[in-house]
């Protein structure tokens, strides 16, 4: 059942438990001086534990904003559900079935309309990155992969079921289904281009450039061009009746991309600071 | 002959009455069903027949029944309860929502113990945080709880004996079926468990443990190209690689066996459902994708896969069929053939050799199934093309893409809850569901934060006035003998007795008992809150107890749509409910 539940335009599960969640407009976060953000869990290189630490673009983002705020940061580490509606629910603006609080603000939410129209409970907040799909291949065959022809021969590594996997699976009329090498866990696709077992990996531009830049054997970046391969804006959200601290992480957000803070992050990652436009 | 010997054992046990008060043995779980004053075993037998054979209340009486005591679960958790009581030493043992287990005095309500597990943050539980019951052996009762632990607990103080992770719950997995146990030779008694993930990736297997220490014994995976293990090595791969599965697809394609397993012991196989492929999106995986959405017989001395059925070869909407097997004798042109019937997701009833796996016959057991004409004759469905879903990869970008109407719906035919056998009526009773499902590609879904690919499913009920259905299906004339409507979806298992009764729970909160000839109704009681839990009989001092877990939840009140209407303002609860007859009517 899950696999297809994930998909699902769901009633919310939350309906029938009584405790909602109190709105924490600006000054409730300022008086209770912490600005708790809900950040995904194992999602390199925007949040994931290392040594027993929280690392990543969206955790020092986090921190970047609680510091404008001047508030301390906390954050919840979310597991990923079946979909963005559910993650919002568990993420913003009821918190999870067992009980853990939801953060003030969400990081990595997509910038779509659409997210809000079919969410009355979430805001969203300002984009800060524009995202999309790259795949690293040895350099000396980025020509033939620049189609994907390369995968009818050769194999190449992604991160099960994600749209990255999808694509992989769908190109060429499913030609390439015999060389996808499937991954659980951000960096094991690198790790297999590293051992030799493929000769590409492919995934969100982003997990992509990070391990890139870190990996022993040389590589070329490349955008193969196919229709579900699409760039996306990535912001926050944060409770429908916030609307002051979302106000508040706009301005901010915005004097961080001023002030060249997010640019320094995102390059400490590895990452290139793709802005989105500022006229939504 | 060892049967004979087992038999005979009982029969000493139900003369001395103090040989039930010990420690479970091989002899008592072997023969859990023929016993009326326990209930040992998920399924009341080993088999899962769920015939009682108690018939102190029958179709004459059973109008007289009155509550004996009622439990409350307590805590603000009131969620869905599925489980199916056990009843042994004078305790009845119930788990409950949270992975909860309470022993309970079965003559008064009181309580004994109870322990609640520790769930960790981040577990992921795939639809609701339900239980659906506990197994019990030697002085230990055991059960799973949703971070994917057994925990064995001493059944007499509740006291924690050993709990050993079935796998990471980081990595997706839970545990909410009922385990069962299983005597083998070569290793003893066994506690076999299948595995459940609400994550991509994870992939179906059965597993033993020795029912003392919890160590490993043997595992099968469900998935063909995966490989077996039997004391920590390498025993045999299931299937061949590659012959059903194109490229790696095989060591993430699904195949869950989420919802538990039978036994039979005249063919000494265990029995487990095996789940849907994955990914959902069958353009992706061209191949029958074995042994996913299929029935797998083991053998419990060792995991070796005996045999295997498919129900829905290259498997395309949800129809999740780890529907339970259940044993029993095929009487049919004067001959007697060892059989199981299992009633699928899919909406087909199935009758398969079991001895062999071999296709005998199927025939629907819900109205107007859209996705396959009927079911062939080598036990291959007959698909309608034009009723699967499409490829999403194929539909114009930002479109919602074409339409397709399937039935049954994604939550299928019959979903966990559990049918019914009676060897008096030789009928199946079974809670069906007639719905089907819109089904449009979503070109743009988000998960985690990255834009997705998915599908949009609106469940729709089929009829104006039920969804649910409880269907009394003949397994000879393959033909469904009668029917009584329900407006909600069921969602409770059933039991039948030698009573000549048929009980089962709605819903709507009605715990009803029926003539299993006629599917008259003959007695209701609304326990106030909805039933998702299998009932159960046991007899004590003479009397006969009917018991069943109370509190609405599970999958169906996730859904919205149209379904939700019909199940409107029921609220949840956490309860165990026992009834009997008052002593007068007894008498008579």
């Amino acid at each position: 059942m899950r696999a297809i539940g994930a998909f699902l335009s769901l009633a919310v599960l939350g309906g029938a438990l009584a405790t909602d969640v109190q709105a924490r407009p600006l000054d409730a976060v300022k008086s209770a001086g912490v600005l708790r953000v809900t950040v995904y869990r194992d999602y390199r290189p925007w949040s994931w534990q290392e040594d027993g630490r929280l690392k990543g673009i969206d955790v020092e983002i986090g921190a970047a904003l609680a510091k404008a705020l001047g508030v301390k940061v906390d954050y919840l580490v979310l597991r990923p559900d079946d979909n963005l509606n559910d993650d919002l629910r568990n993420g913003v603006w009821r918190g999870s079935i067992l009980g853990e609080a939801p953060g003030d603000v969400m990081l990595h939410v997509p910038n779509d309309p659409r997210v809000e129209e079919s969410n009355d409970k979430i805001k969203l907040t300002a984009p800060y990155q524009i995202e999309g799909y790259a795949l690293a291949v040895d350099p000396a065959k980025a020509t033939e992969a620049q189609d994907f022809s390369l995968f009818e021969r050769e194999k190449v590594a992604v991160d099960i079921a994600t749209l990255a996997d999808i694509i992989l699976l769908s190109a060429r009329d499913h030609k390439l289904i015999n060389n996808v090498v499937h991954v659980r866990g951000e960096g094991k696709a690198a790790q297999a281009y590293e051992k030799g077992e493929v000769v590409a990996f492919y995934g969100e531009s982003a997990e992509v450039e990070h391990l890139a830049h870190t990996s022993s054997r040389p590589v070329t970046i490349i955008h193969p061009q196919h229709k579900l391969a699409k760039t996306i804006a990535i912001g926050g959200a944060v409770k429908a009746d916030s609307v002051d601290l979302g106000d508040e992480i706009d301005r901010q957000m915005a004097a961080l991309a001023e002030s060249g803070e997010l640019k320094k992050i995102f390059a400490s990652h590895g990452v290139e600071w793709r802005p989105p436009a500022q006229d939504r | 002959m060892k049967r004979t010997i087992l038999a005979s054992v009982s029969v000493l046990g139900l003369t001395l009455g103090s040989a039930f008060a010990g420690p479970v043995t091989d002899a008592d779980i072997l023969n859990d069903g023929k016993n009326p004053k326990e209930v040992l075993t998920n399924g009341i037998g080993l088999q899962g027949q769920r015939y009682s054979i108690l018939d102190k209340i029958n179709t004459k009486n059973v109008q007289n029944l009155v509550p004996a005591w009622s439990f409350s679960f307590g805590g603000e958790k009131q969620r869905g309860q599925e489980s199916q009581a056990i009843v042994h030493d004078g305790m009845v043992f119930v788990t409950g929502s949270y992975s909860r287990i309470y022993a309970i005095d079965a003559k008064t309500g009181e309580k004994v113990w109870e322990y609640d597990a520790r769930l960790p943050e981040g577990i992921m539980p795939c639809c609701d945080v339900i239980n659906r019951g506990a197994a019990i052996y030697g002085d230990k009762v055991y059960f799973s709880t949703l971070d994917a632990q057994i925990v064995a607990l001493d059944y007499k103080t509740g006291k924690v004996a050993w709990h050993k992770a079935v796998d990471d719950f980081k990595a997706g997995y839970s545990q909410s079926a009922a385990p069962i146990i299983v005597p083998t030779k070569a290793n003893g008694a066994l506690i076999i468990t299948g595995v459940s993930g609400g994550e991509f990736g994870v992939v179906g297997r059965v597993e033993a443990r020795d029912v003392n220490t919890g160590e490993l014994v043997w595992t099968r995976p469900t998935l063909e190209g995966l490989m077996g293990t039997y004391k920590g090595k390498e025993s045999s791969m299931t299937g061949k690689a590659n012959e059903t599965w194109a490229g790696d697809m095989y060591k993430t394609g699904g195949g869950a066996t989420w919802l538990g397993g039978t036994y039979d012991p005249e063919t000494h196989l265990v029995f487990f459902g095996a789940g849907n492929p994955a990914p959902w999106n069958s353009w992706l995986r061209p191949g029958d994708n074995k042994w996913a959405a299929s029935r797998l017989a083991i053998d419990p001395e060792n995991g070796e896969l005996k045999w295997a059925f498919q129900t829905t070869p290259h498997e395309g909407w949800d129809f999740d069929g780890v529907n339970e097997v259940i044993s029993f004798d095929l009487k049919k042109d004067g001959k007697t053939t060892k059989a199981v019937a299992t009633a699928d997701r899919n909406g087909f009833f199935y009758v398969l050799d079991r001895t062999n796996g071999k296709f005998i016959a199927a025939k629907p057991f819900v109205e107007k199934i859209s996705w396959a004409k009927e079911i062939d004759k080598n036990g291959r469905p007959v698909f309608i093309d034009e009723n699967r879903p499409g490829d999403p990869t194929k539909s114009e970008d930002g479109k919602q893409g074409k339409t397709v109407f399937a039935v049954p719906s994604f939550l299928g035919g019959k979903n966990q809850m559990p049918m019914a056998y009676s060897p008096q009526t030789q009928l199946f009773y079974v809670p069906a569901n007639e719905w089907g499902m819109d089904i449009h590609n979503e070109p743009v879904v988000y998960k985690k934060g990255a834009a997705y690919l998915g599908a949009g499913f609106n469940i729709k009920p089929i009829f104006d006035d039920h969804i649910g259905a409880l269907k009394a299906f003949d397994p000879v004339s393959m033909s469904i003998k009668w029917q009584v409507n329900n407006k909600a979806p069921l969602w409770g298992g059933v039991m039948t007795t030698a009573g000549g009764l048929v009980f089962y729970g709605t819903p709507e909160g009605y715990l009803k008992a029926l003539d299993a000839k006629t599917g008259k109704e003959l007695w209701k009681f609304n326990v106030g809150t909805g039933i998702v839990a299998p009932p159960i009989s046991w007899e004590q001092d003479g009397e006969q107890y009917i018991g069943v877990a109370a509190g609405w939840g599970g999958a169906v009140p996730l859904w919205g749509g149209e379904v939700a209407k019909s199940f409107k303002g029921i609220n949840q609860g956490g309860s165990y409910w026992v009834f009997k007859l008052p002593p007068k009517s007894a008498a008579n």
